[in-house]
């Protein structure tokens, strides 16, 4: 490990100084979960971390207006707890519930989940599927951007941790036409990756019969958490139940092309397994809009 | 029944519970010991590669370093029962998890820097990780010794009866390939030894042996040091499940570089070290074929085995013997034949792990007990009902069955999850079953499968019970000290129990075979029903009264009959301590079960008696994504009689999620013999969210020869889980899993082709 | 070396620690409070679960100076005075503990659902210990040890 100072700061700015102090030697630190274990096992050297985890700035669960803002440092057992997300982003409170285990829940936050940038971070696809934005704060001041934009491979984030903060993420809170759902397939109910995740979002028409949007998002099938667009294309307009739908959950499996992994499961299954969770979080989805 | 005992068949909780829960009880984990040193160990990163050289120059000079050791260091000596496996490899390497060298240093994070200094180089050389590939001439070779690459001395053959003539005879008969993977016991306190020389030559090491005293033998061949000067304490551990039945290089090596040092060293495992280099469960190959007639009668079963030994032998490699009596005697079957080859492989090597061979056993038998009651058209518990053994069965191979409740606990786990009402139904939930056959009154593998105890009674009255035997963790102290308070009629809050350490307690083989209740039971209660004898005289001479007139109970001493008016037993005690020619109370037990030991062919009763149980599942199957989910399991086991309803209970619970683990979710992975998953992420164990309710059904056959009745439970708990489950989820939704684990994937490929093969059909 | 304050288990202690320290290893190797347990240091197996604020973490992942004027809770903690704490009562009690390796977390994982939560569900319950593993008991006498202790 051998980091040679851990510092406390007392708010961002402080902590951007620190980082900016050490010139790239820094690091942010939330939870830990996954820097520590990173550092633990030496896939990543610091001289120094920055402990952002009792900044209250970074604790908030807010809509303001229409929008929904979450802190980077809420902690997935807050966010999963919050009547907020789970009646305005249900799909978010329900990843957020699938982390890990209680103990990472209470350490882990949405903050380093998307930094560390794993493709099926189980905030991640939620966020991607909710089209989120990303408030980031550096020595040039706060620049916003798309969640996606974020990642550029597995474990690797334009966020850079050694002199930016994540500072919340941002996204439209969900109306009543519109609902969301998470699906998630593991060797067990804790303590597990997925071998698949998937998140919907779906915004009806009038009389709730078609889809008038949708938007699904899928990990790990690709170096980053991805958006199956051709399927939304095809869903977009289509009845919420019939032909289209299993022609759309075609496209979807087509689009994604899981890679087999001796850890995970074979290609094929888990390409099956695109068309089953996508097809649940669908139903789920269409059922919380209708209701 | 259990009215007239004072603490048998008591909920007594564990005697060392209160010190776990404070965090006060020291494990071995936690010990330090004054100038004490970190030992670490470099191990191969190739599966099969000569080593051309080892350069340890610039870890010696490290500062902080007390010791670097290799081959060149040690003496020349192999190790495991087949004296395969070099302490400290030379020339060659067999397996990823092979030792090198070794360092001690002051401190952990210089131990593990120390070892990055050592560099080692290696020409690789073909290896081979499948067995059969490995029985193939032209293989590559992984031992001189045995070019071929088969442990000559397990392989095997056993028959009874003519097989060929009675599948001849039989209406159906089915033949089968069944795979199973490699596991792991996953103890949750890891492998760790601590080896410290006094100034006058004794090596004590502490260590997390189950089985001390064999333990102390192969130190003493190992290290060329006379076991007269070698002490052993099993330290408190976590958790062993026979991990801890072989002595394994780590602890030899351990020893040389406290003997090289000059100072204690202690060796922990970290988890990946734990998952890598302690044993695992052989996977096995296995073809078997089975023959019943129309009216249900099982007739014949023909069975062929290649196990995966790894690299070198452990205990693993003989396991065949205990599959064998499954084999030969789970159900009444008149006509078998065995055959079992074990093959070097470059991978990690395996050992005894809970049922020791019997889990494989098991589940190819009862997934296949299962097939033939469907081509039968019999419900499968009717065909086994049919089948089971009975009371004073003498099987083919020459096992005398005593007690037996087999057909109870086939009856009352099905009832417990409603068998009748659920089985064979439409929907995507079904029902299964499985049965175990198991030792239950020790197992004569061993020249002696004794255990001798003391017990001490001092003036205040303070009962110390010195026993041969080892507590992993499995409650056996607790039960031991119920045994002796039954007995010899005190409290059991009297009762001290002093364990494993070989300087103190008398011999006994070890902690494996779920012999220790049975054996140290009925020796621990030898030595306090000699102690009562004692205080009971002693107490007629002061009252003045005749022995048998007189009783003792709860620790008072009273005429038969007239309880009421007692005196102290540590008064009587005393009074046979402090007068002319006094004495004090300390007694010996020596039990040697009346079991014999195997002929040449494999015939003989290896224990005193058997144990048996059922367990029956409810499953639900998802049929879109495959998965498995157990709704709940009956448990019926017979075990003689429960001492401690708790302990049974838990070491029940303990072994099905055990099972529930090797049905559903547990294997090691392995890629060119390295393992690609040597940690808890990615080895599931099953959580608290897996766990099913489990229905807990204690048949208490009263075993003559027990103490109190009791026999071995703890291995079978283990063992039917998986079959059970395979075959609820054949009967859920008509797909029969050959190989475990059965995962989701496995379960969806299966009903796949089996919709294609209805589709062909139409 | 860095000077880390903390309240532990009810009393401020000071202790000097390397600024890479695992909470884990002060509070073994340093306070010699080593009832809290270490059985995979990947943050996998709840060994290590103490009270951070209140929370239940693993304290193989958590840096020493993360608690620096926090509260942390172990094992130790758990009885007061001479009185075993409910939990402990109840695990003893109900044959929950075997070997005993898992115990610790187990306890403290409870004693955090409890606190918020003092009559939990059996699901409830299985979710709060879900994080911790156990290989002897098959966590069912765990389950019912909390169970019980909720209902005192
Ligand atoms: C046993 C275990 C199980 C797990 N299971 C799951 C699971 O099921 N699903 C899942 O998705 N994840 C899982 N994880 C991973 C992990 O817990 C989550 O990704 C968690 O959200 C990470 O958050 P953290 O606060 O602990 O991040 P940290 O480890 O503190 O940081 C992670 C990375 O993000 C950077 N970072 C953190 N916060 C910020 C910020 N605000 N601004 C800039 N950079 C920042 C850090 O520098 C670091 O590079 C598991 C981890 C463990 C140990
Ligand atoms: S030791 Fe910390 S979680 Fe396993
Ligand atoms: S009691 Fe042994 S791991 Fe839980």
């Amino acid at each position: 490990m051998k980091w040679k100072k851990y510092l406390l700061p007392a708010s961002i700015e402080e902590a951007l100084e620190m980082l900016a102090e050490y010139q790239g030697q820094a690091r942010v630190i939330a939870g830990g979960t996954d820097l520590i274990p990173q550092l633990k096992k030496r896939e990543r050297k610091v001289e120094c971390l920055v402990d952002i985890s009792r900044l209250d700035e970074l604790k908030g669960i807010e809509l303001q207006g229409d929008v929904i803002r979450v802190g980077a440092g809420v902690t997935h057992q807050h966010l999963s707890s919050s009547d907020l997300i789970r009646e305005k982003a249900a799909a978010l409170a329900e990843g957020a519930s699938a982390v890990g285990s209680p103990q990472i829940r209470y350490m882990g936050t949405v903050g380093g989940n998307i930094v560390n940038a794993q493709p099926a971070a189980d905030t991640a696809i939620p966020l991607t599927a909710l089209d989120a934005q990303a408030e980031i704060v550096g020595s040039q001041g706060t620049r916003l951007e798309l969640l996606e934009s974020l990642y550029v491979r597995p474990g690797e984030s334009t966020v850079n941790a050694s002199a930016e903060i994540l500072v919340a993420l941002r996204f439209r809170a969900l109306d009543g036409n519109e609902g969301s759902s998470f699906g998630r397939l593991a060797k067990r109910r804790a303590l597990s990756l997925p071998i698949l995740n998937a998140a919907v979002v779906t915004t009806l028409n009038g009389d709730g019969t078609a889809f008038e949007d949708v938007r699904l998002a899928l990990g790990p099938v690709a170096l980053t958490p991805f958006r199956a667009r051709k399927a939304e294309e095809a869903l977009r307009g289509k009845a919420v139940e019939g032909e289209a739908v299993e022609r759309a959950l075609e496209v979807a499996a087509q689009e994604a092309q899981p890679r087999s992994n001796p850890l995970r499961a074979s290609r094929e299954y888990r390409e099956e397994m695109v068309k089953v969770l996508l097809r649940r979080a669908l139903e789920r989805a269409v059922r919380a809009a209708e209701g | 029944m259990s009215e007239e005992f004072s603490f048998v068949g008591k909920r007594v909780p564990k005697l060392d519970a209160p010190g776990k829960v404070t965090g006060q009880l020291v494990y071995g984990h936690d010990m330090k010991v004054p100038r004490m040193l970190y030992g670490k160990i470099l191990r191969s990163e190739h599966a099969h590669a000569r080593i051309l050289s080892v350069d340890t120059s610039r870890a010696r000079a490290l500062s902080g370093v007390k010791a670097v050791i290799t081959a060149e260091d040690i003496p020349e000596v192999k190790i495991g029962w087949a004296r395969d496996h070099p302490v400290l490899k030379s020339g060659k390497v067999r397996s990823t998890r092979d030792e090198i060298a070794a360092v001690a240093a002051v401190d952990e994070d210089t131990a593990r820097e120390a070892l990055e200094l050592i560099t080692v180089e290696y020409e690789e050389l073909p290896a081979v990780f499948d067995p059969e590939e490995a029985m193939r001439p032209g293989a590559p070779v992984i031992h001189e010794e045995a070019p071929n690459n088969i442990q000559e001395k397990m392989r095997q053959s056993y028959y009874h009866g003519d097989v060929q003539e009675s599948f001849a005879d039989s209406d159906v008969v089915i033949e089968d390939r069944f795979k199973l993977p490699f596991v792991t016991h996953c103890c949750m306190g890891t492998c760790f030894c601590l080896a410290s020389f006094s100034s006058s030559g004794e090596l004590t090491v502490w260590s997390s042996t189950q089985m001390p005293f064999l333990y102390q033998r192969d130190l003493s061949m190992a290290l060329g040091i006379p076991a007269t000067k070698i002490r052993v304490i099993k330290a408190v551990i976590g958790g062993g499940f026979g991990s801890k039945l072989d002595m394994y290089p780590f602890e030899p090596i351990c020893v040389f570089l406290a003997q090289k040092a000059g100072c204690p060293v202690k060796i922990t495992f970290t988890r990946e070290e734990e998952f890598m280099a302690s044993p695992t469960r052989q996977p096995v190959i296995c073809d078997i074929k089975s023959g019943a007639k129309k009216d249900g009668t099982l007739l014949a079963r023909e069975v062929r085995m290649i196990l995966d030994n790894g690299a070198y032998s452990s205990w693993g490699s003989t396991t065949p013997l205990v599959m064998m009596l499954t084999i030969s005697s789970l159900y009444r079957v008149p006509n078998v034949k065995y055959d079992v080859t074990v093959a070097y492989t470059n991978n990690p090597y395996s050992g005894a792990m809970r049922g020791y061979g019997n889990p494989q056993a098991t589940f190819v038998l009862e997934s296949h007990m299962d097939m033939l009651a469907h081509e039968l058209g019999m419900d499968p518990m009717e065909f086994r009902l049919k089948n089971a053994n009975r009371p004073g069965d003498v099987t083919g191979q020459g096992v005398k069955i005593s007690t037996c409740g087999l057909t109870e606990c086939i009856e009352s786990a099905a009832q417990s999850i409603g068998w009748k009402q659920k089985r064979a139904k439409p929907g995507n939930r079904g029902v299964g079953m499985a049965s175990v056959f198991h030792v239950g009154g020790g197992a004569r593998i061993y020249p002696s499968d004794g255990c001798g105890s003391t017990v001490k009674v001092d003036d205040f009255g303070k009962v110390t019970l010195i026993t041969g035997s080892t507590d992993m963790g499995q409650g056996s102290d607790t039960v031991l000290a119920q045994i002796v308070a039954e007995e010899l009629g005190v409290p059991v809050e009297n009762i001290t129990v002093v364990n494993t350490d070989t300087n103190i307690t008398p011999w006994d083989v070890g902690a494996h075979a779920s012999r220790t209740t049975f054996i140290a039971g009925n020796s621990a209660r030898l030595a306090a029903a000699d102690a009562k004898r004692q205080i009971l005289e002693a107490a007629a001479q002061t009252l003045g009264d005749k022995v048998e007139n007189l009783d003792m109970k709860d620790g008072k001493v009273f005429l038969k009959g007239e309880p009421e008016e007692w005196v102290p037993f540590a008064k009587m005690v005393r009074s046979k301590h402090f007068r002319p020619d006094g004495d004090v109370i300390l007694t010996r037990g020596w039990y040697e079960p009346p079991t014999e030991k195997q002929d040449k062919e494999f015939r003989g009763n290896i224990s005193a008696t058997y144990s048996f149980a059922t367990q029956a599942v409810e499953v639900e199957v998802d049929t879109e994504t495959g998965e498995v989910t157990v709704l709940k399991i009956g448990a019926a086991h017979d075990v003689g009689r429960a001492i401690n309803p708790m302990a049974v209970e838990g070491q029940i619970h303990g072994g099905v999620s055990m099972g529930l683990g090797y049905a559903l979710y547990e294997e090691v992975l392995l890629e060119e013999g390295k393992m690609l998953n040597p940690n808890f992420a990615d080895y599931a164990l099953p959580t608290a969210l897996e766990m099913p309710p489990i229905e807990t059904i204690l048949i208490e056959t009263d075993d003559p020869a027990g103490p109190f009745g009791a026999k071995g439970m703890a291995e079978p708990a283990n063992i039917p889980t998986a079959p059970a489950i395979a075959n609820a989820v054949y009967d859920a939704v008509g797909v029969r899993i050959r190989d475990l684990p059965i995962t989701p994937e496995k379960v969806l490929r299966a009903l796949r082709e089996k919709a294609e093969k209805a589709q062909e059909g139409k | 070396m860095e000077v880390l304050t903390m309240k532990l288990n009810g009393e401020q202690v000071t202790v000097e620690v390397k600024p890479d320290a695992m909470l884990v290893d002060v509070l073994r190797d340093q306070l010699e409070l080593t009832g809290t347990k270490e059985a995979c240091g990947e943050g996998e197996c709840g060994a290590c679960t103490v009270l951070l604020d209140g929370e239940p973490v693993t304290s193989c992942l958590v840096p020493a100076l993360k608690a620096r004027g926090q509260e942390v809770m172990t094992v130790e903690g758990l009885a007061s005075g001479g009185d075993l704490h409910l939990l402990q009562k109840a695990f003893i009690e109900y044959g929950a503990v075997q070997c005993g390796y898992c115990t610790p977390g187990m306890l403290m994982s409870a004693k955090a659902l409890l606190d918020r939560n003092p009559q939990p569900t059996e699901e409830e319950i299985r979710q709060a210990i879900s994080g911790n593993l156990c290989r002897c008991t098959g966590y069912i006498k765990i389950v019912d040890a909390i169970k019980a202790a909720s209902e005192e």
